[in-house]
């Protein structure tokens, strides 16, 4: 009896000390992968930041209007007479005549095939 | 656990005795040195013996205790020193820097903190300092050896070699291997837009502290607060006014300028520009005139726009009507001044001529009938007495003449002798054409628009956006008309006073305030030139109308279309039917119909 006693004590001491160390390690190890991950999530961080006032840099107003110059030349900036209102552009005639003419003509022509593309979708110089 | 050893040890009676004691009572105990009496000396020693050990379970036992209740209080409780430790991941998105960034409305960055590595050195753990200095010399070309050498063996505990290095001079430090050098982690202040909002920002020092600007002003607002901080400038709105303003400037050789684009109904300013600028990431770089703001700090007589308040007063106090008009034939002489016109009609004019005109004469004797107290009250109500109160620390006192007489209030109806800074101007007209109302000017993105305190009434704010219409259309505003945007404005030229008193005829500050649309204006542009001078394309003209209105023009022009406002049927009948002054005389009559 005295035995089975002592035996039982050790055995629990045995597996409490092993739990408590194995559980400390495992702990442990996973602070460290803690502190791995922040510092990496702080390098990104750090990496997003320089990165976004790197972006910010790049795209300057004045360096973008020099880049607009050099490849862009057709480009001109908005002017108001460019913008007006939906109601102002006329709607498509909806005569039956003209709709049929236009149905026989495009059924005549192979679709597409015949359609020029604007050489570009620029204002030109006025 | 403690043992029962009291239930063992205990002396027990004869009779108690177990058998086995019974049956050996003769023979001596099994300790050799100890043996068992019930009395004397011996039975002494055992009882203190058995205290000590009584004593020291119980701590024994208090201790493990205490070590248990700990274990428990940690295990099923959350401490709060423990709960301090970081125990999950970093979950905020940004980068804590020591200061916020500041973006603008759009949320462009315009101003952050950058990790950069601090080289420095600790001269007292050098073991050979002129062989360092040589060395690191050699690394850094832009630092002189024998300078190097004096600092690395002096006798300070501690310098800076490079506040900024480069990850790839870090590196190549590292790899010289020299005792005694120290990296410091350190942020430095980095402006991506460069000059484009330098006096907006201002800079800081080598330490990130504050020394002009926002960067000053609200430095401890970019200290707590971690969030970005919205400026209310639109940067692309900043990059078309420098642009315009710059070339103004270089095209007439001008000293310096000032640009300021505000949105009337809101009180946020969207572009300021001052020129000649620096580079917050170098300010050490250009001379400290470069520094000085022109469109917050700097205090101008600003001429004829003046006349956009002298009238809306006059309307106003019901001392005069659009349909008055005054008699401008000869100048007025008073002391030893004389008070002429620039454009001289020799004739009597009525209230939108004197204005599209620019009659000083005129302007004058409106004051006039006003009076020099309700002159004055009107220009402290306006705020053009006091500094503006801004984020930036910038903002210049304006100077008024005191006392307030009747020849000041004649020269400050025309812009004469009441110095303000342009963004006075820039509030003041939109505060008359927004319905009259007076906001605190913002630099910062403003949610909600106060109240704003009334003064001048919805009819005569709509009275002078005709008027204001009629100048850009019919008088000195032609040059900024940009068709669709319905563009109103005002020329302003005055004569810069000179140290001995006078005016100097020659230096000028040509200025153009502008507004547009004005059915419902949006923004007001305002644009000041300092000492302009004539080109062959103006004739050799300096002045507002021909240096000025341009460029507001070309500003109003782009940002119009930033914007995105839609262009106006500038010739729609019910348009010109409210807009529509009528001119007698050589004049034409509906003048605005004509483009």
């Amino acid at each position: 009896m005295r035995v089975l006693v002592i035996a039982i004590w050790i055995a629990m001491v045995t597996i409490t000390g092993y739990t408590l160390f194995h559980i400390s390690f495992q702990v442990e190890a996973l602070d460290g992968q803690l502190a791995e991950l922040n510092q990496q999530i702080r390098d990104e961080q750090e990496t997003i930041h320089n990165l976004k006032a790197e972006w910010s840099y790049s795209s300057r107003p004045d360096w973008i209007e020099s880049l607009g110059k050099e490849f862009l030349p057709e480009m001109h900036s908005l002017e108001p007479s460019q913008i007006m209102a939906i109601e102002e552009i006329p709607f498509r005639r909806t005569d039956p005549q003209e709709a049929e003419a236009g149905a026989e003509a495009a059924s005549a022509a192979p679709s597409g095939s015949t359609e020029v593309l604007p050489a570009t979708l620029v204002r030109t110089s006025q | 656990m403690i043992g029962p050893f009291r239930k063992t040890r205990r002396p027990m009676p004869p009779e108690f005795a177990p058998p086995r004691h019974r049956q050996h009572s003769d023979r001596r105990p099994a300790l050799p040195c100890a043996p068992i009496r019930s009395d004397g000396s011996f039975r002494r020693a055992i009882d203190m013996g058995r205290a000590r050990l009584l004593i020291t379970g119980a701590v024994m036992a208090f201790a493990f205790t205490a070590v248990g209740a700990r274990l428990v209080d940690l295990g099923a409780f959350t401490n709060q020193d423990v709960a301090s430790v970081q125990t999950h991941a970093i979950i905020n998105p940004d980068l804590q820097t020591e200061k916020a960034t500041i973006t603008d409305r759009n949320g462009v960055i315009v101003a952050t903190s950058l990790t950069t590595t601090a080289l420095a050195a600790r001269p007292d753990r050098l073991l050979d300092p002129v062989d360092a200095a040589h060395r690191l010399a050699d690394l850094f070309p832009e630092l002189d050896a024998k300078d190097l050498e004096a600092k690395l063996t002096s006798s300070s505990p501690f310098v800076y070699i490079n506040r900024k290095l480069t990850p790839k001079m870090e590196q190549a430090v590292m790899q010289l291997g020299i005792p005694g050098l120290e990296f410091e982690r350190a942020e430095t202040r980095v402006y991506p837009h460069g000059r484009l909002l330098s006096h907006i920002l201002g800079y800081t020092d080598v330490d990130g502290k504050g020394l002009s600007g926002i960067e000053r002003g609200l430095e401890d607002r970019l200290r707590t607060s971690k969030e970005p901080l919205r400026l209310s400038i639109d940067l692309r709105f900043q990059h078309v006014v420098h642009e315009e303003l710059s070339k103004a400037v270089t095209e007439y050789s001008a000293e310096g300028g000032a640009g300021v684009v505000m949105d009337v109904n809101t009180g946020e300013i969207m572009a300021m520009v001052s020129l000649p600028d620096f580079d917050p990431n170098r300010p050490a770089s250009t001379p400290d005139i470069n520094h000085f703001n022109r469109a917050t700090f700097g205090t101008y007589e600003l001429g004829s726009t003046f006349k956009i308040l002298n009238t809306a007063l006059s309307l106003e106090s019901g001392a005069a009507t659009l349909y008055d008009g005054y008699d401008a034939t000869k100048p007025i002489k008073i002391s030893r001044f004389t008070i002429s016109d620039y454009h001289a009609k020799g004739r009597f004019l009525t209230l939108p001529e004197i204005f599209i005109y620019s009659s000083n004469i005129g302007s004058a004797k409106m004051a006039m009938d006003v009076g020099p107290p309700a002159q004055k009250s009107f220009m402290k109500s306006m705020g053009f007495l006091d500094p503006i109160a801004l984020e930036i620390p910038e903002t210049g006192r304006p100077m008024y003449p005191d006392p307030w007489s009747p020849i000041s209030t004649m020269t400050i109806a025309y812009g004469h002798g009441l110095s303000v800074t342009p963004l006075h101007l820039a509030n003041g007209v939109s505060a008359i054409l927004n319905g009259g109302k007076l906001l605190p000017p913002t630099l910062l993105a403003r949610d909600h628009v106060p109240e704003g305190r009334r003064i001048i009434s919805e009819r005569v704010s709509f009275d002078m956006r005709r008027l204001m219409r009629l100048n850009a259309t019919e008088g000195s505003g032609k040059a900024a008309l940009v068709p669709g945007y319905m563009v109103g404005g005002k020329t302003g030229t005055a004569e810069k006073p000179s140290s001995n008193g006078g005016y100097k005829k020659r230096a000028l500050i040509s200025s153009f305030v502008a507004a547009f649309p004005m059915n419902k204006p949006r923004y007001v542009v305002y644009v000041v030139l300092d000492e302009p001078h004539g080109t062959k394309e103006t004739f050799g003209f300096a002045t507002g109308g021909w240096v000025a209105a341009p460029a507001a023009g070309a500003i109003i022009e782009q940002i119009g279309a930033i914007a995105g406002i839609a262009p106006i049927q500038e010739n729609a009948p019910e348009i010109q039917q409210a807009f529509a002054i009528e001119l007698p005389g050589e004049t034409k009559k509906l003048a605005s119909l004509q483009q």
